[in-house]
């Protein structure tokens, strides 16, 4: 990390900062502060892991700064004007989907590969999806941002085909287009119509939902060291109970549930910070539901697209993010969480 | 002073709708690129090696009886120094000159030894022109690139460029002093090979399995 890069940094948070400030979002303050806080604590960490040679420090330097770098962009993102958020996330919900299309197999004959080099339209179709979806966010216009997606644009993929004249493989092109922009756009496309019940319920679900992913690696360590240093019996054949050990084979049941529990708790510093809804203040004990769902949840989106990998065959979704993999590698629980969360408040409090 | 400022607009729309390059503004000196060929991207994409102050002296081979007139045409000189190449010529050596010339004045060159755009993802035999200019001068770096995922987006045929993952590749440079002892002619078909293997390694080694 050069000199240069740290000061953009510096200047990116501070900025992000006085903004937030000048528009008197205390409650985004904190919970800005509390990372910037938490990401410190790691900066020093990989330094004394890298002093001591320890074999987990490069990686976690990388992660680290590469989390600084995401938390700044997003931070920025969030505290400049409603339009530069849209079009954030907006960006980033294309970013994701072109990296699902790039990482699979294309071919001329759509025979044992995934996609066909006809299915260019379609894919195109799907990424234009995004700017209407940017717009009926924008203009909170709820009743046709939910069924874009799955229902205009989902009928517009066989259309496109049959003006293509075509009957090869466009079973399995549709299915895993139509997988592409319902995971990417309509899904993680939620993030959007969040920022209208405010950019704190946003930043609750990701921070949420990025927290869990974090937990889970380190709950799941912990747990499989207690389980092996027991005698064998039921509490350890539990313990050690796979959830999928052909996509994942260290993910377990019982890091899951924990790790959902701990969020449940985690959840419960938000919701004095929460902003007040139409139909009253969120309370504790929904918020703990909330929680519960994204920990569970989280942890399905963290499979689904390790299983879609297994199956055509990469380790990492892309490599835009140094020490991450690619951007869906990033988002993946996201997609998962993001539309139940809202959901979850959207009836419970509009 | 108007095309490096197309050129910066050009690279902010591409890093936004295909992706921020990994490798960028790595080629400071002269040099010869040569790539795999398959969509008309190809040549915007490989202008990434240079850093912007150097894009007018790049000079890009391209296809004389296609680039020569039309809409392609009108592009190309817009955004490039184009030198064009009779690919139908009897005379070898006398199609060769311009390259020769350019070399000479200090430019440097992108080329696709291909000489044609090829079917999506398969690399073509290259032709003989590249070795030659590689043996005249020794002292010059040939980088063999490869593109991946331009093949997606602007397929030959294709019309409307589609956003997909474009990745460049910039491998081992090949000189051709190295090449100088097996003599002119064989050693121009063994500098030809290594680049080609070169660029056919690379593709092979990113195409995912997928499990049967």
């Amino acid at each position: 990390m050069t000199l240069l890069n740290k000061l953009v940094l510096l200047v990116a948070i501070g900025a992000s900062f006085v903004l937030l400030h000048m528009k008197g979002q205390t409650e985004m303050l904190w919970i800005m502060a509390v990372l910037v806080g938490i990401l410190s604590l790691f900066s020093i960490i990989w330094r004394v892991m890298e002093a001591k040679e320890m074999a987990m420090g490069p990686e976690i330097r990388d992660r680290t700064i590469t989390w600084w770098w995401m938390v700044a962009v997003f931070m920025l993102a969030l505290s400049t004007h409603r339009i530069v958020s849209f079009l954030f996330l907006g960006f980033l919900s294309f970013a994701a989907l072109r990296e699902y299309y790039s990482m699979l197999p294309m071919h001329e004959k759509a025979g044992d590969k995934v996609l066909s080099f006809k299915d260019r339209g379609a894919i195109l179709a799907s990424y234009l999806a995004i700017p209407t979806i940017i717009l009926l966010a924008y203009i909170e216009w709820y009743n046709l941002f939910i069924i874009l997606v799955p229902v205009y644009v989902f009928l517009l993929i066989p259309i496109l085909f049959i003006l293509q004249n075509r009957t090869q493989g466009c079973l399995k092109s549709m299915g895993v287009i139509a997988l592409g922009f319902m995971f990417f756009v309509h899904n993680f496309g939620h993030c959007l119509f969040m920022i209208n019940m405010g950019p704190i319920v946003l930043m609750y679900c990701i921070a949420l939902t990025e927290a869990r992913d974090l937990l889970s690696f380190w709950v799941g360590k912990g747990l499989a060291r207690k389980a092996a240093a027991m005698p064998k019996g039921k509490l350890r054949s539990f313990l050690e109970r796979k959830i999928a050990a052909e996509i994942s084979p260290k993910k377990t049941w019982a890091a899951g549930l924990v790790s959902a529990v701990l969020i449940a708790l985690l959840s419960l510093v938000f919701v004095p910070l929460m902003p007040d809804f139409p139909d009253g203040r969120m309370s504790y004990a929904y918020s703990a539901l909330v929680g519960f769902m994204i920990g569970m949840l989280g942890l399905f989106g963290d499979l689904a697209f390790s299983m879609v990998k297994r199956d055509i065959g990469v380790k990492d979704s892309g490599s835009s993010l140094p020490g991450h993999g690619g951007i869906i590698d990033r988002i993946d629980s996201l997609v998962f969480t993001v539309p139940i969360v809202f959901h979850l408040i959207y009836w419970q409090y509009f | 002073m108007l095309r490096v400022c197309l050129h910066a607009v050009c690279r902010c729309l591409i890093a936004l709708l295909f992706g921020y390059p990994a490798v960028r503004s790595t080629c400071r000196s002269q040099c010869i690129v040569v790539a795999n060929h398959n969509s008309h991207l190809d040549t915007v994409m490989l202008l990434r090696l240079f850093p912007l102050s150097l894009i007018n002296r790049v000079k890009v081979v391209a296809a004389g009886d296609y680039f020569s007139h039309g809409l392609g045409g009108m592009a190309g000189k817009a955004l490039f120094n184009m030198l064009l190449l009779d690919r139908r010529a009897k005379n070898a050596a006398n199609a060769m000159e311009p390259l020769h010339q350019a070399l000479r004045e200090g430019y440097s060159l992108v080329l696709f030894p291909e000489g044609t755009r090829g079917k999506p993802g398969e690399l073509q035999e290259f032709k003989g022109g590249i070795g030659k200019l590689a043996m005249e001068f020794p002292d010059i770096p040939v980088y063999p690139v490869c593109i991946h995922g331009v093949e997606k987006s602007l397929p030959r045929g294709g019309i409307i460029p589609v956003p997909f993952a474009i990745r460049l590749e910039l491998l081992d440079p090949v000189f051709g002093r190295d090449y100088a002892a097996l003599g002119p002619s064989q050693g121009r078909k063994a500098l030809s090979a290594t680049l080609e293997q070169s660029i056919r390694t690379a593709l092979d080694r990113n195409r995912p399995t997928a499990t049967e």
